[in-house]
């Protein structure tokens, strides 16, 4: 995959500005990158057109060490961080529910789904930011602490604080027993 | 070694910090291993996180926007120019359009069934995904698995329904896979509570086998069939 993406930015940038249209492909995972961290449909399409209008302007600035596919994801995140930065200054707590769920109700991802979406919702930017690369995109702690301005240590204790606020309010729904 | 904190946990889940002495820890002392396994049912749980889809087209979509939005700013006999061939273009298009909507067979509508049976099926495989990657990423060499096979118990009920279904649909790869899922299940269901080491690995082995946690995340990720044109 590497080589017909490094194939298709030497395409583009030799003027071949139809050729960005296979790069374009990654729009969908860069879709689902940027909706994990904002938990925004609109603020998501937005971060993926922005992603790849400035990949396309800035295809010289690419190097070809790392993958296309990793620098595309580092532009959306950034992006995604700057939205989520905007509009979620605070954090927010996480309302825990208080009857025990039934099995019926365990079975509707729907109700599962709602919890966990409103779950991420109460962690705070750093937490979801920090939580969501490492949970969703396995990007490694030094990394993650780079791409949102924190130390290495921090961004760990940003994740444990995300994992235990999403296991006190995700437990006892998933919880049979 | 003592009892290992959450904060502990959490970086051996993640594979950030663990230990050989933690995973020993873990298969010796009950509470602990209990406590690390309602962490992972809560983190495995997160698969089930809404994420809204987009179409195939998506990606064109956003070149299309690229496009116009990176493209030459042009006069104004340029875009005179433009509408006049625009409007040629449409009106052929219609006039094509006309003729070959008269001429061409009516095409049969797709299964209904199997749109609904895609929908329905979203929480089942999540829910399945859970018991199976529990499974998968148990530490250690022994496992309770009380909370799994009552979990399979519940899912084989609604697996049995929707294999049936996607047996009078055209979703052969889906009916396959539920087969597949229905055969791990009842295994799990019927299991002692406690597994131990050559139990735990032979199950493994045949869900490995099977290759049902890929095919789960493919039929997962696959859009529902889209209607046919009436």
């Amino acid at each position: 995959m590497h080589e017909i993406d490094l194939a298709a930015v030497s395409r583009v940038r030799a003027g071949e500005a139809e050729a960005f249209a296979g790069l374009v492909e990654r729009s969908r995972s860069v879709f689902r990158l940027a909706y994990r961290i904002t938990g925004n449909e609109n603020d998501a399409d937005e971060i993926v057109q922005e992603t790849f209008m400035r990949a396309y302007r800035e295809i010289h600035r690419y190097e070809s060490r790392a993958s296309f596919a990793t620098w595309i994801h580092t532009i959306a995140r950034n992006l995604a961080l700057d939205i989520l930065r905007k509009n979620r200054p605070g954090s927010a707590e996480i309302e825990l529910v208080s009857s025990a769920p039934t099995p019926e109700r365990l079975a509707s991802s729907h109700l599962l789904g709602e919890r966990i979406a409103a779950a991420l919702n109460g962690l705070s930017t750093h937490e979801r930011a920090a939580f969501t690369l490492r949970h969703y995109e396995g990007v490694p702690l030094i990394e993650i602490g780079e791409t949102i301005g924190l130390s290495e240590n921090a961004t760990k204790q940003s994740i444990f604080r995300a994992v235990k606020k999403l296991r006190r309010a995700l437990l006892p729904w998933i919880t049979l027993t | 070694m003592n009892h290992p904190t959450e904060d502990q946990l959490i970086l051996q889940y993640y594979g950030d910090g663990g230990s050989d002495d933690l995973e020993s820890h873990l298969d010796e002392c009950r509470e602990c291993r209990q406590t690390y396994q309602s962490l992972q049912r809560v983190l495995n749980s997160l698969i089930a996180a809404p994420l809204p889809e987009r179409g195939a087209d998506y990606g064109q979509q956003v070149w299309r926007k690229v496009q116009l939005a990176t493209a030459p700013r042009r006069n104004f006999r340029h875009w005179a120019f433009g509408l006049a061939a625009a409007a040629v273009v449409v009106v052929g298009a219609f006039l094509a359009g006309t003729a070959y909507e008269r001429s061409k067979p009516v095409a049969v509508a797709d299964d209904p069934r199997a749109r609904l049976l895609r929908v329905a099926l979203d929480g089942h495989l999540a829910s399945s995904l859970m018991v199976l990657a529990e499974i998968e990423n148990a530490p250690g060499r022994t496992m309770d698995i009380s909370w799994q096979r009552q979990s399979a118990e519940q899912l084989l009920d609604d697996n049995r329904l929707y294999k049936q279904t996607a047996s009078g649909t055209q979703e052969a790869r889906v009916g396959q896979l539920l087969s597949d899922l229905e055969e791990i299940l009842l295994e799990v269901a019927h299991s002692p509570a406690q597994f131990n080491g050559p139990q735990l690995q032979e199950l493994r082995s045949r869900i490995a086998r099977k290759g049902i946690i890929f095919e789960i995340r493919i039929v997962a990720a696959e859009p529902a069939p889209s209607p046919g044109i009436l």
